[in-house]
């Protein structure tokens, strides 16, 4: 039913009436393209109009983490809180490939896995170097929750299968505590203010409700939805 | 790039000639008006950038394109009032592509959030995988299963809505996804 709708929008493609590209423009345009930097990237012209905003941007994120960790730290040791929410990012951030690591990280120290199961190595989309990629806000720790939203589910339905009482327990019990800390994202925020919505929010309370049941199914499909990734 | 040989001219003329099309597509279907800006500023990007261009091209394009796009509407009101303008007309705004108004799917589409509706978008006219999605929307994979998990049945909700008999008062479909989905 859901390829449907994308048939649906397939088939109503406004493309299909895009008039067409004479050779002749597209050609003088490669040619522009070309004569107007001639020798190649220049750095300088490159870089202009990631100056002002985007390097702002991510100093700004670069700082928020450094404050966020330095926090966190002192919390962890003082207080040793269950699970603090995750942050609402500024609307501008940006955070480099070694920050969103940094972190994922952090946030695999907060939450616990299962008995037995490892934190994976995080995968970010990056360009061919990997330099100058940006992420948005809470990359790292909707990647954490993520991979550990999918590993207490498989176990939970490992020890539904097993009727495993305390096991289910314990799965139970993280599953509420990583919905508990999930960011969410609000109509009107960035999207480099990263969370989910209520809409994503409201199928993780429905499948911890129908697992509570002992109806499994919608816990299978959010893990289905990411297993491949 | 499939091929990484040859000059950079070379390399660029190989990837402008396989994707131009694409990007132009990408701009057409949501600002006609300025298309040709977008797809100009884009490939310049890519030139400019040649070195650091993914093995997958498409997505890295795409998502340079929505860059651009997004700079160009940056500060300015056109968007805004051509949309206001096509609400009193026949004809729908740029958000759900060409779409006749009066289609239930067009109708659908506006309803939707912009994310929903970009994501949507980009896998249907794009054809982008969620690898492709995620570059071309700079998050993680995990982050587009959800979203356009739940970007689909939305709009699904919305055509079910539409074809239904109107109700007074009736809530909007957009937001939570409900089990008549």
């Amino acid at each position: 039913m859901n390829a449907d709708v994308l048939d649906l929008l397939r088939a109503a493609d406004p493309a299909e009436d895009m008039p067409a590209t004479a050779a002749a423009d597209r050609e003088r345009l490669r040619q522009t393209i070309l004569a107007n930097s001639a020798d190649g990237p220049k750095r300088g012209w490159l870089r202009r109009p990631r100056r002002p905003v985007v390097l702002a941007a991510m100093a700004i994120g670069a700082l928020l983490l450094l404050c966020g960790t330095v926090v966190y730290a002192g919390r962890a040791v003082v207080t040793q809180p269950p699970l603090d929410p995750a942050p609402t990012p500024d609307p501008g951030t940006l955070m480099t490939a070694r920050q969103v690591h940094a972190e994922y990280r952090l946030w695999t120290h907060k939450i616990e896995l299962p008995p037995g199961v490892k934190w994976r190595r995080e995968q970010l989309p990056t360009s061919s170097d990997g330099n100058g990629d940006t992420y948005g806000g809470n990359t790292g720790v909707m990647d954490a929750i993520t991979w550990a939203w999918c590993a207490w589910g498989r176990e939970w339905i490992a020890a539904a299968k097993a009727h495993d009482e305390a096991r289910i327990a314990a799965a139970a019990n993280a599953l509420d505590r990583l919905r508990s800390v999930m960011p969410e994202w609000h109509e009107g925020m960035t999207e480099n203010q990263g969370g989910w919505d209520s809409g994503e929010l409201w199928v993780f309370d429905v499948a911890i409700a129908d697992a509570k049941r002992g109806d499994l199914e919608t816990l299978r499909q959010t893990i289905a939805d990411w297993i491949d990734q | 790039m499939d091929d990484a040989g040859g000059t950079r001219e070379e390399r660029f003329t190989r990837l402008y000639d396989a994707h131009y099309s694409d990007v132009r597509a990408y701009a057409w279907r949501r600002e006609p008006d300025t298309a040709d800006d977008i797809v100009a500023e884009t490939f310049t990007v890519a030139w400019q950038r040649l070195d650091r261009i993914p093995a997958e091209p498409l997505p890295w394009l795409i998502g340079v394109a929505r860059n651009v796009r997004r700079n160009l509407q940056r500060g300015e009101r056109r968007r805004r009032d051509r949309e206001e303008l096509c609400a009193r007309s026949d004809v729908i705004p740029s958000p759900a592509g060409g779409i006749e108004a009066r289609s239930s799917l067009g109708a659908a589409l506006r309803g939707l959030a912009d994310r929903d509706r970009e994501i949507l978008q980009l896998a249907a006219w794009e054809g982008l995988d969620r690898a492709g999605l995620a570059a071309a929307l700079g998050c993680s994979r995990a982050t587009v299963a959800v979203r356009l998990s739940r970007a689909r049945r939305r709009l699904l909700a919305a055509l079910n809505a539409a074809d239904a008999p109107p109700r007074p008062g009736a809530a909007s479909s957009r937001g939570r996804v409900t089990d008549e989905c």
